[in-house]
């Protein structure tokens, strides 16, 4: 997958239905909300860059979260992703576990965790 | 379709202010990024922002009110959530989570394992469990292969070498370095997943690499020597007369290795043949008379005409 440039990245948005001005990314890429490639003087983003970008303009715009309090949910978002990636993999590692171990497993957490 | 009124759970009547809030309200609750989980909240959220997208214009408003339009046709072009690139591993640039920085919870899972069980006196023999990593390199990195150090969880650094070729997502093993064993029984592995940043302009394709190179009118028409990055530097390419856009050229053995068979691949130059920038008066006037005499229809071939 190629990588679009500020000026292709805006326009693909835009495309969605999403206003958003240059001036408005490049105060996201300066305040690190949005860290695209940086290579020869121009910014690159990929989809996961864009897809960031459109949630950002969403929860400025449509949620009123005002620019203060946008870092403290990126924040707990990302750590929330994060999360769920490191769950993922423990589910990875938990599937490669022999057949007992997991029943083990899953009983243990069917106590805790309830139905 | 269900009436936009009741997807936004306010009357006919609801004022502008109203519906902003109504929406607002909604949106923070049903936008799929803050509801990684849940499936179901991304047609809900779509629903609610066509009917927002109607009902907060007052014109189209009224022409709805007045059964003029329907619901229908709002829905914004579908398109890709943050999430589902951040649960697809991409964007890790931003995750402030892993593991290691999760030692609070996992510190006892692996480190205190032994210890519980040694101070029991008696120590089963266990083979030490794998770990893993992940590591961040480039497009050219991992075209070209490279090495990288890579702390591991005891503080010890590895140079890990990665192998000219390697894949996306791609998992390296590196034998004996994962937790010491208990008992006198070998460690476990440390498995380390690359994940490779894209590249500008090359993009990858099992061992071929993939560019699109934009060529001059002049050096179409009549063919050219020019000069073409490939993963390994320039080399210089043979334009052939008359080329066109779309016409790709295969620079043998110009990608990267593959990995089962120890071949490389091919690079495929794509050609587009890009006019001046400001239109050219001598080149209208050459074009107008030259055109006269060669009229021809690319339309047509295509079956466009």
């Amino acid at each position: 997958m190629a990588l679009l440039s500020l000026v292709e990245v805006i326009t693909a948005i835009r495309e969605e239905g999403i206003e958003i001005q240059q001036t408005e990314v490049e105060g996201f890429i300066q305040q690190s909300w949005v860290i695209p490639l940086h290579e020869e003087g121009g910014y690159f983003f990929d989809e996961a860059d864009k897809a960031r970008i459109e949630l950002i303009c969403e929860l400025r715009r449509d949620m009123a979260i005002n620019d203060e309090a946008v870092p403290v949910i990126l924040n707990l978002l990302d750590q929330l992703y994060g999360l769920r990636r490191t769950l993922g993999e423990i589910r990875e590692a938990v599937r490669e576990l022999p057949p007992d171990w997991r029943a083990a497993f899953e009983k243990r957490l069917t106590e805790s965790l309830g139905e | 379709m269900s009436d936009l009124y009741s997807t936004l759970g306010v009357s006919r009547e609801a004022s502008a202010d109203e519906i902003k809030r109504a929406y607002r309200k909604l949106a923070k609750e049903l936008h799929p990024d803050l509801n990684p989980g849940d499936k179901t909240v991304e047609q809900r959220f779509k629903e609610i922002n066509a009917a927002y997208s109607l009902l907060s214009d007052p014109d189209k408003r009224k022409r709805y009110d007045a059964g003029e339009i329907d619901a229908a046709g709002q829905e914004k072009p579908s398109r890709g959530f943050y999430r589902s690139y951040a649960d697809a591993g991409m964007g890790q640039k931003y995750h402030g989570f892993d593991a290691e920085a999760a030692e609070d919870i996992f510190s006892d899972l692996f480190g205190g394992f032994g210890r519980s069980r040694r101070a029991g006196g008696r120590t089963p023999r266990q083979r030490g469990a794998d770990v893993s990593y992940s590591v961040h390199i480039d497009f050219l990195e991992a075209a070209n292969g490279a090495r990288k150090r890579i702390q591991l969880a005891d503080g010890k650094t590895v140079d890990v070498t990665i192998p000219a070729g390697t894949a996306d997502g791609q998992t390296l093993r590196l034998k004996g370095q994962g937790l010491p064993g208990l008992g006198g029984a070998g460690a476990g592995d440390a498995y380390v997943e690359v994940h490779i940043a894209p590249h500008r302009f090359f993009t990858r394709k099992d061992s071929d690499i993939h560019l699109e190179v934009p060529v001059s009118l002049p050096e179409a028409v009549l063919g050219a020597t020019i000069s073409v990055p490939t993963v390994e530097g320039k080399v210089s390419m043979k334009v052939p007369a008359g080329a066109n856009s779309g016409t790709t050229l295969r620079l043998k053995g110009k990608g990267t290795v593959d990995q089962k068979s120890g071949e490389r691949g091919d690079q495929y130059v794509k050609l587009k043949v890009v006019l001046p920038e400001k239109p050219d008066a001598e080149l209208q006037r050459f074009m107008e008379s030259w055109g006269k005499e060669h009229g021809y229809d690319p339309r047509k071939k295509a079956g466009l005409a």
